[in-house]
């Protein structure tokens, strides 16, 4: 408190002038300033506590969108369920020298391509596990109407291992690292349904480890004429979901299930045990350097010349409004401007290529790029070019080699942030069409610029618009990496302004 | 200033670069047939020589007209649709030289259902459906329109539940709506005696009966759980991922199952198509062979009908088979 205010505040209250009715004013302003400071503090709380819970609630669900579950399985590679002779055939087709029973072999055209058909396609690869369950656990699938009804109980068993395994399994054998008629010890990865199931066994058997009958999986056809799969456990009911095909799961060895992380290495699948993040962290790269070599040097050269050369006048105040509305046009727009001018008109049969993203976001990024570029140059003292302009640099010389490098840090931090922005931004991508069904990574160097890609953002609207609810975990799964991307991003930017504008 | 020029060059040359695509089929279309068709893309990948399709959910209408508009690489070789193709649409194919052979694959049912807690059990006629979401409903004859009055199920039928009505159903931009007025409002209009154009312009009240729910069908589970007045529209497949939560309605006295939708008993399904583009057959690779896995695959029961899609019968087995032979 100044000597004045003391003054003040002591004349108050000696004064005669402090009435009853002035004193209430001054309760109802204290009062008005302690409800005006509570109720901030409850905003901030709410807030904290809608991000504490979106967090916790994304975070939870996506834990077992990054891991996946596997079982280890002995299974007989049965010589009559697979044709060696079909095998060898295909084998020499795509050069690899084919077992010992090549040689009798005198392939036809069109024995060749029935060949490849079966030894391509999993069917056999999955009867191979569908004898391998009848042959160990057969005596548990009992009471069957029929011997049909029997085989498809145990196919649906055979359903939980992923289709993944069923194609190692033929690669291995093509390739010769397996040999028909051996047994093989496999590490299977457990479909999505069965990974469900197993989760909820193993929390349970954690909880009652002496009872190992606890649940009790039935397969039933509820009042809708629906196929349900009802589990029960201690006599209770403890859950009916619809129909999974797993009449028996426990047959499969649910006890030596291995869970492990699994979600960088694969791009999308229509199986949720399969899909990962890949190919769309791939289009976001790639979305990012388009973004980069585009907007950095055409934002920055346009900040400088804006601040530092460009006449005042009403052309540059005109563009210099237009810039900053610019910056607040919503982002669908650019993707609608991408898909007219760029799609439809200037190069048609890009739809969906990252080049065709990446520019998109690269306009929305531009207005980011020039008004950060401008306010780094802006704060950049002036004496920096008046001592450069005294020394006999020309104005060129002066901004470039003097004003430039020290608004430097806060430029990258204002590129960087426009980069987190455009990362996340999902509108403009599903205009230009960049949320296709992409099953393979691209592969490095082939054009990945300029062929069918897709985004984080959009592959996580994939998912989450997805029926199958398995696929909850791994919209959750994207979530994190995207956030995760987009808050080292921000990290970044703050780190390179408050140490390097420092040292400056 | 290079690295602008290089990237700008690089675009310039994007246009030609399209040509990378000769050897991958690239398929459009309907948001319904998206999941059959990534199945069945996927296995196709996987289990042949060929690179696995790329497709893009664009709607049945959206995806027309990207394959309608041309011949050539810059054009998709394969759209879905969850509807047959429109006259309009055929016009426009053929004024761009397009040809196509069309693929029926199955159907899929339109399903009325409820929360299985709370809600009520339901058996309604087209008509009584109809009568609960119009705006403004025909007397008897379909002379004459009157608003709808209607604020309870039972205010339309004594039997349906004393319950207020209110539906979630598909907007306007969906398929799946064009299927539900086609097959429930249109029939039952028609049912009466309404001629095309009356039945046409029908339009679905805006009063809050009829919700407009997005094409995110999860949030429309949610709703349905939380409330048991509500009623929600969609797809059969999604009843079968949550048969736990919700109980289908009878439409006709018929219960919405995989046999009574595949045998027509069912009486709101609808059929779901694929068209291929025969000029793009033998230029770029495996097109003929991805409808092939695609006709395979939807005969059969299997991983495409734990999907939703329920295959048709054997009339459209054989025509599906002709039109695959007319490929090769």
């Amino acid at each position: 408190m100044t000597e004045t205010d003391a003054m003040i505040t002591s004349h108050l209250h000696t004064s005669p002038h402090l009435t009853e009715a002035a004193a209430r004013r001054r309760a109802a302003r204290q009062r008005g300033e302690l409800i005006f400071r509570s109720l901030g503090l409850a905003a901030l709380g709410l807030a904290a506590l809608f991000l504490v819970a979106l967090m916790y609630s994304v975070f939870k669900k996506s834990y077992n969108g990054f891991v996946q579950s596997f079982i280890t399985l002995e299974i007989p590679l049965d010589a009559e369920i697979l044709d060696p002779e079909d095998l060898a055939q295909y084998q020499a087709s795509v050069g690899i020298t084919p077992n010992l029973w090549a040689a009798e072999i005198t392939p036809t055209a069109r024995g060749a391509k029935s060949a490849s058909r079966k030894v391509q396609r999993t069917a056999a690869y999955k009867k191979m596990v569908e004898a391998m369950i009848d042959q160990n656990h057969g005596e548990a699938f009992t009471g069957y109407d029929g011997d049909r009804a029997r085989n498809k109980a145990i196919s649906q068993t055979a359903g939980m291992i992923s289709t993944e395994t069923l194609l190692t399994i033929r690669d291995r054998l093509v390739s010769g690292e397996y040999r028909l008629g051996e047994t093989v010890t496999v590490r299977a990865l457990a479909a999505g349904d069965a990974d469900v199931l197993f989760k909820d066994m193993k929390r349970q058997t954690r909880k009652n480890l002496d009872s190992e009958n606890w649940i009790l999986l039935k397969e039933s056809i509820d009042a809708n004429g629906l196929s349900v799969l009802t589990s029960w456990r201690d006599g209770r009911l403890v859950s009916i979901r619809p129909y999974l095909g797993v009449p028996r799961l426990d047959l499969l060895g649910w006890t030596i299930l291995e869970r492990q992380p699994g979600f960088f290495g694969s791009a999308s699948s229509t199986k949720p045990e399969r899909a990962g993040i890949a190919a769309a962290a791939q289009g976001t790269f790639l979305m990012l350097m388009v973004v980069v070599v585009l907007s950095v040097p055409v934002g920055v050269l346009a900040a400088v010349y804006l601040e530092k050369f460009a006449p005042r006048n009403q052309f540059t105040d005109f563009m210099e409004i237009n810039i900053n509305n610019l910056a607040a046009v919503p982002s669908i727009i650019f993707g609608i401007l991408g898909a007219a001018v760029i799609i439809q008109w200037l190069f048609p049969g890009s739809r969906g290529f990252p080049i065709v993203g990446g520019t998109v976001l690269s306009f929305m990024t531009l207005p980011t790029v020039i008004i950060a570029a401008r306010a780094a140059i802006g704060a950049v003292p002036p004496s920096y070019e008046q001592a450069a302009l005294g020394m006999g640099a020309s104005r060129q010389q002066a901004v470039f080699q003097h004003v430039l490098p020290a608004a430097l840090p806060g430029i990258a931090s204002g590129v960087i942030i426009g980069l987190a922005q455009a990362a996340g931004e999902t509108a403009p991508l599903l205009m230009v069409g960049m949320n296709a069904f992409i099953k393979d990574v691209c592969e490095v160097g082939t054009g990945c610029l300029m062929a069918r890609g897709v985004g984080m953002p959009s592959q996580i609207y994939q998912w989450a618009a997805d029926d199958d609810p398995l696929f909850q975990n791994k919209t959750a799964a994207g979530i994190v990496c995207l956030l995760a991307l987009v808050i080292s991003m921000n990290a970044l930017a703050t780190f390179i302004r408050t140490r390097f504008e420092r040292s400056n | 200033m290079r690295f602008v020029a290089l990237t700008l060059a690089g675009l310039v040359t994007a246009g030609a670069a399209a040509a990378d695509r000769a050897d991958t089929v690239s398929i459009v279309g309907s948001s319904t047939v998206y999941p059959v068709a990534t199945a069945v893309a996927e296995a196709f990948g996987e289990t042949t020589d060929f690179n696995t399709p790329v497709i893009e959910s664009t709607g049945s209408g959206g995806g027309m007209k990207l394959f309608c508009a041309g011949v050539g690489l810059d054009h998709p070789d394969v759209t879905n649709a969850s509807r047959r193709q429109k006259s309009s649409e055929a016009e426009t194919c053929a004024a761009n030289g397009v040809e196509f052979t069309e693929f029926m694959i199955g159907y899929d049912g339109i399903v009325l259902a409820n929360s299985k807690n709370d809600g009520p059990a339901l058996d309604m006629t087209k008509m009584q459906i109809a009568m609960g979401v119009l705006a403004e409903i025909p007397n008897a004859d379909c002379t004459e329109f009157t608003a709808n009055p209607y604020r309870n199920w039972s205010d339309i039928n004594a039997s349906l539940p004393n319950r207020p009505i209110l539906v979630l159903g598909p907007p306007t931009s969906s398929g799946t709506r064009d299927a539900f007025e086609e097959l429930v409002i249109h029939s039952a209009l028609k049912g009466i005696g309404c001629d095309k154009a009356t039945y046409k312009a029908a339009e679905i009240r805006e009063d809050g009966a009829y919700v407009e729910s997005g094409e995110n069908d999860t949030l429309i589970v949610d709703q349905l759980v939380k409330d048991g007045d509500a009623i929600g529209a969609f797809g059969f497949s999604f009843l079968q991922n949550n048969a736990d939560r919700l109980k289908g309605a009878s439409v006709g006295g018929v219960a919405p199952t995989f046999d009574a939708i595949a045998s027509g008993e069912y009486p709101v399904s609808r059929s779901l198509w694929f068209y291929v583009k025969n000029n793009h057959v033998g230029i770029v690779p495996g097109i003929a062979e991805y409808a092939e896995e695609f006709v395979v695959q939807a005969a059969q029961d299997g991983p495409l009908t734990e999907i939703g899609l329920i295959p048709g019968g054997d009339d459209d087995q054989d025509a599906m088979e002709a039109a695959l032979d007319s490929l090769f």
